[in-house]
């Protein structure tokens, strides 16, 4: 147990989570195509407007299942909704934020997209501490509108007149993901303005700038979109009751900075707060890139249900090379120009 | 002798535009009448007409129609004859109740659908006339799927089903492989029919689509009882009056005649004719109202303004400062 603990920890997991990538790309993307039915409680983008996709996307379910009267909601269709969410929840537990890391096909396209940045060498950018801490509001604001405005469909909301039908699954009409993984099976019918009034004019037409800037976003920002992901922030809910963990021990940390500088979505507190054991942030995707890089033997640590799974050590750090890789020494030059502005 | 008059007659019928029943088609409409618009609203994602009967619970309505096409036809009152027999089918096969109630103007037909999936509405008339007994379905295909009751078994949900022991001709629309419970069917699109007799494929069988606007087309079927017909675009409204929420109804129509003999209701008969409607609706084609080209062009707008602004602003904070000299004097 000990050997095959050693050999997980001296291993390169950026390469296991490539290959776990593809898999679960090819998984949600052309899944239909083997009649594989995931069901609709799916705690990631997979975007049932891709008619090969093999699941449907929590946060549509959840948009649909809002869009009731209030009576409805405290009636039978409450059930229906609590047992949806009780689906998300009974399979985000197993995972955690890792969906995010490991299984989203719109990071995948992100992460793609990072490397094919790499080789034209642009060079990307991190947000200012003030700029992270007011844009990651926005995914909680996103999670409560797409609640709220299906919930304004059916119900007066302080007094209010009924929303417009047109603005059902609200989300899903600016999600990127609605317009890309149909495209990855030759259907570009997402890809439209709708004429038909004000509002879905309004609408498509914001989902299309969305897609503008999901693409160039991409391009200069590492994980641009998860950044504004309200299914992050429906994650982050019930983070700290998954059985997927990440922790640290404070003790061990010498805030070397490793792990800031390979965060993709550039989260320093896991640089910095060495008081806490539970490191998780609403922005974290559970990628395990911040232990790869970790040069300190148990300072980082994932583990399911208490079990170790992987963790950082010494050994494991040399033996990546990490302290010889470009990329890891790139990032970190960047950093000390940020911090000196 | 008795092929050559079967021929006649058939000759007649198609001659006379189904005259043997006046010029009418019996058909199942899913659009209320003006007197009964107040109380019926639209159930689900495929807006079924359905009447509440509270606790969240709905019957889908469906009235008896009869006309030369959708836009001449009236609804037929329960003062006028109610001879016929009424079938309803779940999406799983079975038989369910199916009601008409006597006590409204109109002859409508109310059931419940508690079950996603595509129900099987009937309603069959018999009559017999020089000789010959006529068979009139109306048929419609309903289908039930709200989001929020999931996507588990769509290939079993939608899969379309026939009653050989009661309706012995059949048309079904044939399922594409992508379809799901979302299915609409829009203006230009190709959909394929199969006519069955006795749940064998029919061939040569006279198959018309007559649109919304009263536009017709007869086809035949080929060997597998199959027939393709396209939907044109049969209205064209000035853009901004465009409904793309509008569900326009078409009606498709078949027809067959047997020397089947028999006796129905005392009266013997030397021949069979079968004519079977189907109803549903289709909407607008999307490129009426939806643009690939503009959203093109916002696309590359958006992203040349959002890269250009990156760009530029990674410029400005790597400019060399410049030094400023200020005269004190």
């Amino acid at each position: 147990m000990n050997k095959l603990q050693k050999h997980i920890n001296n291993s390169n997991i950026s390469k296991f989570r490539l290959v776990f990538q593809i898999l679960a790309f090819l998984l949600l993307i052309y899944g239909g195509y083997l009649s594989i039915d995931l069901g609709t409680s799916i705690p990631t983008f997979a975007c049932p407007y891709n008619q090969e996709c093999p699941g449907t996307c929590y946060l549509i379910s959840a948009q649909h299942q809002v869009h009731n009267t209030w009576a409805s909601l405290f009636g039978f269709r409450g059930k229906a909704l609590l047992a949806g969410l009780l689906s998300f929840v009974l399979l985000f537990l197993i995972l955690n934020k890792a969906w995010c890391g490991y299984i989203c096909p719109l990071g995948t396209i992100q992460d793609w997209i990072t490397k094919l940045r790499n080789r034209i060498g642009v060079s990307f950018s991190r947000y200012d501490d003030l700029s992270f801490k007011r844009l990651k509001t926005i995914k909680y604001v996103l999670l409560v509108l797409l609640l709220i405005i299906p919930l304004g469909m059916s119900n007066s909301i302080f007094g209010l007149p009924l929303l417009s039908h047109d603005l059902s699954a609200p989300f899903c009409q600016i999600c990127p993901g609605r317009i890309i993984t149909p495209l990855f099976v030759g259907d570009a019918s997402q890809l439209f303005v709708d004429f038909t009034n004000a509002t879905t004019m309004f609408m498509s037409s914001l989902g299309i700038i969305v897609l503008a800037l999901f693409i160039v976003g991409s391009i200069f920002k590492k994980r641009f979109f998860c950044f504004f992901c309200p299914m992050s922030a429906l994650h982050f809910l019930f983070s700290k009751i998954a059985l997927l963990r990440l922790n640290k021990n404070g003790e061990n940390c010498t805030k070397c900075g490793n792990c800031y500088r390979v965060c993709d979505v550039g989260i320093k507190a896991i640089a910095e707060d060495i008081d806490h054991s539970y490191i998780v942030k609403d922005d974290c995707m559970m990628c395990l890139k911040c232990i790869e890089a970790c040069p300190e033997n148990d300072c980082l640590k994932a583990s399911f249900l208490t079990l170790p799974v992987f963790e950082s050590t010494e050994e494991g750090f040399f033996s990546r090379n990490l302290h010889l890789d470009h990329e890891m020494q790139k990032p970190s030059q960047k950093v000390i120009e940020d911090e000196k502005d | 002798m008795e092929k050559f008059l079967v021929l006649i007659l058939y000759f007649m019928v198609i001659g006379s535009n189904f005259s043997v029943f006046g010029s009418k088609i019996l058909w199942l409409s899913n659009i209320p009448p003006a007197e009964r618009q107040k109380e019926i609203s639209t159930n689900g994602m495929h807006k079924l007409s359905s009447l509440n009967i509270g606790r969240g619970k709905v019957k889908i309505v469906q009235w008896v129609t009869i006309g030369e096409n959708v836009f001449n036809s009236t609804y037929l009152k329960n003062s006028e004859s109610r001879d016929n027999t009424i079938y309803c089918f779940t999406p799983h096969g079975d038989a369910q109740d199916c009601f008409m109630d006597s006590s409204k103007i109109y002859q409508e037909l109310t059931f419940s659908n508690p079950i996603e999936g595509y129900y099987n509405l009937y309603l069959v008339k018999k009559k017999i006339r020089n000789d010959t007994l006529f068979i009139r379905t109306a048929k419609a295909e309903l289908l039930n799927h709200s989001c929020r009751n999931g996507h588990k078994d769509v290939d079993k949900k939608i899969l379309p089903r026939i009653y050989p022991e009661v309706i012995p001709l059949e048309i079904t629309r044939q399922r594409n492989r992508l379809e799901n419970l979302h299915f609409f069917m829009a203006s230009g699109d190709k959909v394929c029919y199969k006519v069955y007799k006795s749940s064998k494929p029919l061939k040569d069988a006279s198959i018309t689509f007559i649109s919304n606007q009263g536009w017709k087309k007869t086809v035949k079927s080929n060997d597998k009882g199959e027939a393709v017909i396209q939907v044109i675009q049969d209205y064209f409204s000035a853009w901004q009056d465009i409904d793309n929420r509008n569900i326009y109804t078409y009606l498709l129509l078949v027809e067959y005649t047997s020397e089947e003999q028999g006796i129905y209701k005392g009266e013997s008969y030397g021949h069979t004719h079968y004519i079977t409607s189907l109803s549903d609706g289709y909407y607008p084609s999307k490129v009426m109202y939806s643009s690939l080209s503009w959203a093109l062009g916002l696309f590359l707008l958006c992203s040349i303004i959002a890269g250009g602004g990156v760009v530029y602003y990674r410029k400005r904070r790597t400019r060399i400062y410049r030094e400023i000299r200020v005269d004190n004097k």
